[in-house]
């Protein structure tokens, strides 16, 4: 009994010895080949996106933005694939993208990998990415799903920062003035957290002037220069004052003494928006007073914002400042005045025009031209207007519209009363 | 039996899947696909040749009382050894089986076999019977798959079949589906086999009768 105990036991030891033998031989055979395979599948969606790629070669970072997991480039040279995570507002998993970036910094593909379709926003929604660059200008986000809309253009505005930060990638001067323009004019951001400039036409550009945009909402203009080398982006508010000037580096040249002329030069490209657009304004204004209302146009010097137009008021006893701000709202250019006395009180707030836009036949942010809601808002102060005051139902962009002009009046206010322009 | 006989047992007559109805449950897990049923056909008879080869020439050194243990690990072993080899030179298809790759282990017919025919036989009888139970399997799977994927799908090997793409019948290719083209399968067999129904469960009607050498169930295997 003992005998074939032990000989149970020898048998079954050496046969499993035997075959661990034989299966670490043939681990040692298949596990480059196996790794080979496994790295293959991994860079799949890599080749999806980039098809000309050969081989992919994963850049050390030290810390990526929050949205990138991890960028390859490919050694063949035709670009990077970046992988991305953000979360989606109908998935509890994390959204999963691959992006394909070329070498001149245009995204071949975006490719969502982790399910097959895309239940928010659509296949539609991701092909507008090809053929963009990091400025994204075309992008543009989906009603209804704006927040997942959003949520994938950060990822990919993470992308590029991670791409030039560690990549080979160079950006373009346009590239560089488009990205400065949302820090020159940042009361300029449309619905789609993107920003919209349209070049204007100088008609007789001063010497190292080469070129103006304007943004959407009409509160200035970003002339672009060349002086002493540079080529230089100036900020020009809507009174017709300088107030920002750097290099396509984002470096402050505003004080420098050497870029006085380029600068004053600058200033004087455009009549101002405020004069340019005063009669309309007046007109506007003069209905919300009574017949024999005085308003002087007022300048601001410095102030960066949505605040277009300003007045001094006098209206029989009542004195004070109607102020005009211009703001981008879900349908568009919106353009509010309030009129406030020289103590803060609001007196009177009109929505002077806004575009309003139907989606699936409602109608977004016309509740501001609504008797409740201005009479809400003019029986308040400069202190007691608050957030709850301004919120237009069920229009996210109008409500921030509306409370980004708010903003930029309190502080034009107080600028005007406390310097006593 | 002749050699012949022993090879071809596995196709028809005692076919391991139709007729033994061993191995159902990969059998129904990977016949949506045609690709994917071959795939799974040939590692299981890859399996079976490589373990039936080694139990028989060990039938004589491996006691009794260790004979499951032993042919378990020699049959894992085996399976553990296709899978690497499948991992490396076909991950396509190693994706696809997934974890049915690794329940070859488990699959009936390969212990089956192991225990009822390579432990009490030669070593070229035991091939024999493991190629023909192998070709068996396969040509099962094959026509299973064959029949969801067709009708199921409207393809074959993930070719598009042009008129039937637009008029498929999707259950083909899920659980119900599969269980309704199995037994279809089982009774075209059973009538060209013109087997007979089996009037009791006993050695008169077990189709491995010839091979087990008991007299009846109960018997201990000799």
């Amino acid at each position: 009994m003992r005998k074939e105990s032990l000989k149970g036991v020898v048998v079954l030891t050496s046969i499993c010895l035997v075959v661990a033998l034989a299966l670490s031989t043939v681990n040692m055979i298949t596990t480059p080949l196996i790794e080979k395979a496994d790295q293959q599948a991994a860079n799949s969606a890599y080749f999806e996106v980039l098809p000309d790629a050969t081989e992919f070669e994963l850049v050390q970072a030290d810390e990526l933005p929050a949205s990138v997991v991890e960028l390859k480039k490919d050694l063949g040279g035709s670009g990077y694939g970046v992988k991305l995570s953000t979360t989606s507002n109908y998935s509890q998993a994390p959204l999963v993208m691959i992006l394909g970036i070329d070498t001149t910094g245009v995204i071949t593909k975006l490719a969502v990998v982790n399910y097959a379709e895309t239940k928010e926003v659509g296949q539609d929604f991701y092909a507008q990415f090809e053929n963009q660059d990091s400025t994204l200008d075309d992008v543009d986000v989906v009603a209804g799903c704006t927040f997942s809309s959003n949520a994938i253009i950060n990822a990919v505005k993470d992308a590029y920062t991670a791409i030039f930060e560690y990549g080979n990638l160079e950006k373009s001067d346009e590239q560089k003035l488009d990205e400065l323009m949302a820090t020159i004019m940042p009361s300029a951001i449309n619905k789609s957290g993107t920003y919209e400039f349209t070049p204007v036409t100088i008609e007789s550009p001063a010497a190292g002037i080469t070129g103006a945009y304007t943004s959407e909402n009409d509160i200035g203009y970003i002339i672009t220069a060349e002086a002493n080398g540079k080529k230089l982006a100036i900020g020009v508010n809507a009174f017709g004052y300088v107030y920002y000037c750097s290099d396509l580096d984002g470096n402050d040249l505003l004080n420098d003494a050497a870029y006085k002329d380029i600068i004053s030069a600058a200033a004087n490209t455009f009549e101002p928006l405020n004069k340019e657009n005063d009669s309309k304004n007046q007109k506007s204004i003069k209905k919300l007073l009574s017949d024999s209302a005085k308003l002087d146009l007022v300048d601001i010097e410095g102030i960066n914002s949505s605040v277009a137009s300003i007045y001094k008021v006098t209206d029989g006893s009542t004195k004070g400042y109607a102020i005009i701000a211009q703001t981008l709202g879900f349908g568009g250019k919106m353009k509010l005045c309030y009129i406030l006395n020289n103590n803060g009180d609001i007196v009177k707030f009109k929505a002077l025009s806004q575009k309003e836009e139907s989606v699936e036949g409602a109608s977004y942010g016309t509740l501001i031209t609504e008797k409740s809601y201005i009479s809400k808002i003019e029986d308040k102060t400069v202190d007691t207007l608050t957030d709850e005051d301004l919120l237009v139902a069920q229009s996210t962009y109008t409500t921030n519209a509306v409370k980004l002009a708010w903003n930029d009046v309190k502080a034009a206010f107080n600028i005007l009363t406390g310097e006593g322009k | 039996m002749t050699k012949f006989q022993n090879l071809i047992k596995g196709i028809i007559k005692e076919n391991p899947v139709l007729v033994l109805l061993l191995g159902t449950c990969p059998t129904l897990a990977v016949t949506a696909y045609v690709e994917n049923a071959l795939g799974m056909g040939i590692a299981a008879t890859l399996v079976l040749i490589g373990s039936n080869f080694v139990i028989s020439l060990l039938r004589n050194v491996i006691p009794d009382k260790v004979r499951i243990p032993a042919y378990i690990v020699v049959i894992a072993g085996f399976v553990t050894i296709i899978e690497m080899l499948m991992h490396a030179f076909f991950p396509s298809i190693y994706s696809a089986l997934g974890v049915f790759l690794s329940l070859i282990v488990v699959n009936c017919i390969i212990l089956g076999r192991a225990e009822l025919y390579a432990s009490k036989n030669t070593v070229a009888n035991s091939l024999l019977d493991a190629i023909g139970m192998g070709i068996g399997f396969t040509l099962a799977l094959f026509a299973m798959a064959s029949i969801r994927e067709i009708f199921g799908a409207g393809s074959w090997f993930g070719i598009e079949i042009p008129f039937l793409k637009e008029y498929t019948i999707p259950i083909l290719t899920a659980a119900p589906g599969g269980f309704f083209v199995f037994g279809l399968l089982i009774a075209i067999v059973n009538k060209i086999s013109n087997r007979e129904p089996r009037k009791e469960f006993g050695c008169e009607g077990c189709p491995s009768a010839q091979s087990c050498g008991k007299t009846n169930c109960n018997e201990e295997a000799m």
